[in-house]
């Protein structure tokens, strides 16, 4: 493997790692902010790459970049009001919820934009390559890493520095006191549930150039880069982003060595992981 | 209506038991062939319902990657068979056998973390990677999976292999029904409960759950192997997520917390994916859309007691679960 080789594989590693940890911040908020499962992450991911094909092509990929993940959040509003009525029930009523959510999301994007699988043309800007201490890159590759870091560095102030953030981590460690505080929890939960999708709906249209993606992959995608949550800890946020890239080196790098096998190794890695330490490898132990 | 009351419970159950065996059993003398392969799919779907429902209803675990042990049952039993060359006998013993050690393995790493986000989140993710597995490697038949003949000599035609289903999902399900009434299966429903109460009084809850995860597992895997029998071969959508969700389905549907509900929603469920799919192209939509139905309206099922509307409204006692 030459030197330029190895540089490249890493840069497409961890953009895709990035872009997977849109995917997952999302649904890791979600558990931990409102200990609830979202199933149907994936098929927002999906939803967001399909709006793109659509509103890129009428006003362009960059305003696209902001207006499909509020979209898509819009989307998130009604599913959210929809879990209302199963708050403090067992969890596997609401899994079971995003679930159907996602299977009707997937047939809905079948009935809009059919089977055919498409890709994006790049704007001129982002498309070719650019050079950097002699080792050539595509520019796009770079634009995802610098996109999703923005995002993931807003996200780490959102929850570390603003009020929201204070009141998130508040929930996370005792819900009731924070209710009776006078916080309206619920309209809080409609707007983490909102940031979580759009987020994932962000990874959508990042990825909409780089993969063509059928729509029935919604709920498949979602168990390809579920290994992520476990791997960080699934009550742990800040284990997100360690856990995304290296999934997505050992995928890049996977892909040049075990080219037929490349994409069983992040639910190895999983396994692999559990063994180490069962509530993530990135999650400090307790009590000691 | 009185005579029915005053019965204990168990002979109810009997009584409903026999009534069911004895109508399915009716219905198949003269039912044509076609139907006959759907009812022993929709008896498969029984047993398999009802074994998930061990560690979903009276676990308190959200197993979603039961299709791992589905899949591995069919599979095992017909590589054996087919690339091993076995005897059809010593086949089904071997798969068992196989399926149970990788089942045990595999409970090991769900359950490490003792935590139920955690199981459901790890079976789901060794489910995804076996399914990937099964699609890659050539041995087992990649894509179109493995075919043969790997029925058994006494029942290959479609009437014979059904009665074998019948009498084998029948005597799984009476079983399934002695562990629920065993004292076992008490202190499984007291770590469905309260875990930390079951830790209190010296219980090691990681082992309850395990146990009954194997005893899942077992059943799950005979189901699998009568479906490869049924389906005379082993297919990658055994493997697949589908499968799980329909099992879960199922028993939303029934009721989990009784013992008839994940039959009944077996019934129900395997009706609707085999006659939907002819009717609709968009036969995915109509069964999120049923889900979600479910979900917001008919939670507990539709077979539910006064025990199953106390484990739904948990709130209202006062005690908010964190």
């Amino acid at each position: 493997m030459t030197v330029s080789f190895f540089f490249q594989t890493l840069i497409s590693g961890i953009s895709n790692g990035m872009v997977s940890y849109l995917m997952i911040a999302g649904v890791s908020l979600i558990i931990s902010g409102m200990s609830m499962v979202n199933f149907g992450q994936g098929a927002f991911y999906v939803l967001g790459t399909y709006l793109t094909y659509t509103i890129a092509a009428k006003i362009g990929f960059v305003p696209s970049l902001i207006l499909v993940p509020i979209l898509v959040a819009g989307i998130g509003y009604f599913v959210e009001k929809a879990t209302r009525p199963l708050f403090g029930k067992d969890m596997l009523y609401i899994m079971l919820l995003t679930y159907g959510v996602a299977y009707m999301l997937c047939d809905i994007i079948v009935m809009f934009w059919g089977y055919s699988i498409r890709l994006l043309s790049l704007p001129a800007f982002l498309n070719g390559g650019v050079k950097i201490v002699g080792i050539k890159f595509p520019v796009y590759y770079i634009f995802e890493i610098v996109i999703s870091g923005i995002t993931a560095f807003a996200f780490w102030l959102m929850i570390n520095k603003t009020k929201l953030g204070m009141l998130t981590r508040a929930i996370i460690s005792d819900r009731p006191m924070v209710a009776n505080l006078g916080v309206n929890v619920n309209q809080m939960f409609s707007v983490l549930f909102m940031i979580g999708i759009g987020i994932a709906g962000l990874g959508g249209v990042l990825n909409a150039p780089v993969t063509g993606m059928s729509p029935k992959e919604g709920l498949s995608i979602f168990g390809n880069v579920m290994p992520i949550l476990c791997i960080g800890g699934l009550r742990n946020m800040d284990g997100c982003l360690p856990a995304a890239l290296l999934v997505g080196l050992v995928n890049a790098f996977g892909a040049v060595y075990l080219p037929q096998y490349y994409n069983v190794l992040p639910a190895a890695l999983m396994v692999i992981c559990m063994f180490i330490n069962p509530k993530g490898i990135f999650t400090r132990r307790e009590g000691r | 209506m009185k005579a029915w009351k005053s019965l204990s419970k168990i002979k109810q159950d009997a009584i409903v038991g026999a009534v069911l065996v004895i109508t399915i059993f009716v219905y198949s003398l003269f039912a044509s062939d076609s139907v006959l392969d759907f009812m022993s799919r929709t008896v498969i779907m029984m047993l398999f319902a009802s074994a998930l429902n061990i560690i979903l209803g009276f676990g308190g675990l959200r197993p979603l990657g039961m299709a791992t042990y589905f899949g591995m049952g069919s599979y095992v039993y017909v590589i054996m068979c087919v690339r091993g060359g076995l005897d059809r006998t010593l086949a089904i013993a071997a798969a068992i056998v196989i399926s149970m050690a990788i089942s045990l393995f595999i409970n090991v790493i769900c359950l490490r973390a003792n935590d139920d986000l955690t199981f459901a989140f790890v079976s789901m993710g060794i489910n995804t990677l076996l399914y990937t597995m099964v699609f890659k490697i050539q041995f087992v038949g990649s894509d179109t999976g493995l075919t043969g003949n790997v029925r058994l000599p006494f029942a290959s035609s479609p009437s014979g292999n059904f009665y074998l289903c019948f009498f084998v999902c029948a005597i799984c399900i009476l079983l399934i029904y002695l562990f629920f009434h065993s004292p076992f299966a008490t202190v499984l429903k007291g770590s469905r409960d309260n875990l930390e109460r079951l830790t209190f009084i010296g219980m090691n809850t990681m082992h309850v759950r395990l146990c009954a995860c194997m005893v899942s597992s077992f059943f799950v895997t005979i189901a699998g192997i009568l479906y490869a029998m049924r389906n005379m071969g082993a297919f990658p959508v055994m493997f697949s997520t589908n499968t799980s969700t329909e099992g879960l389905v199922m028993c939303l549907i029934g009721g989990m917390y009784s013992f008839f509900g994940p039959i009944l929603g077996a019934v129900i469920v395997t009706f609707i994916s085999t006659q939907l799919s002819i009717l609709t192209n968009y036969y995915q939509f109509v069964l999120g859309a049923i889900i979600v139905l479910c979900v917001l309206f008919l939670q507990g099922g539709l077979l539910r007691d006064k025990v199953t509307k106390e484990l739904n409204e948990p709130a209202k006692k006062g005690a908010v679960k964190k």
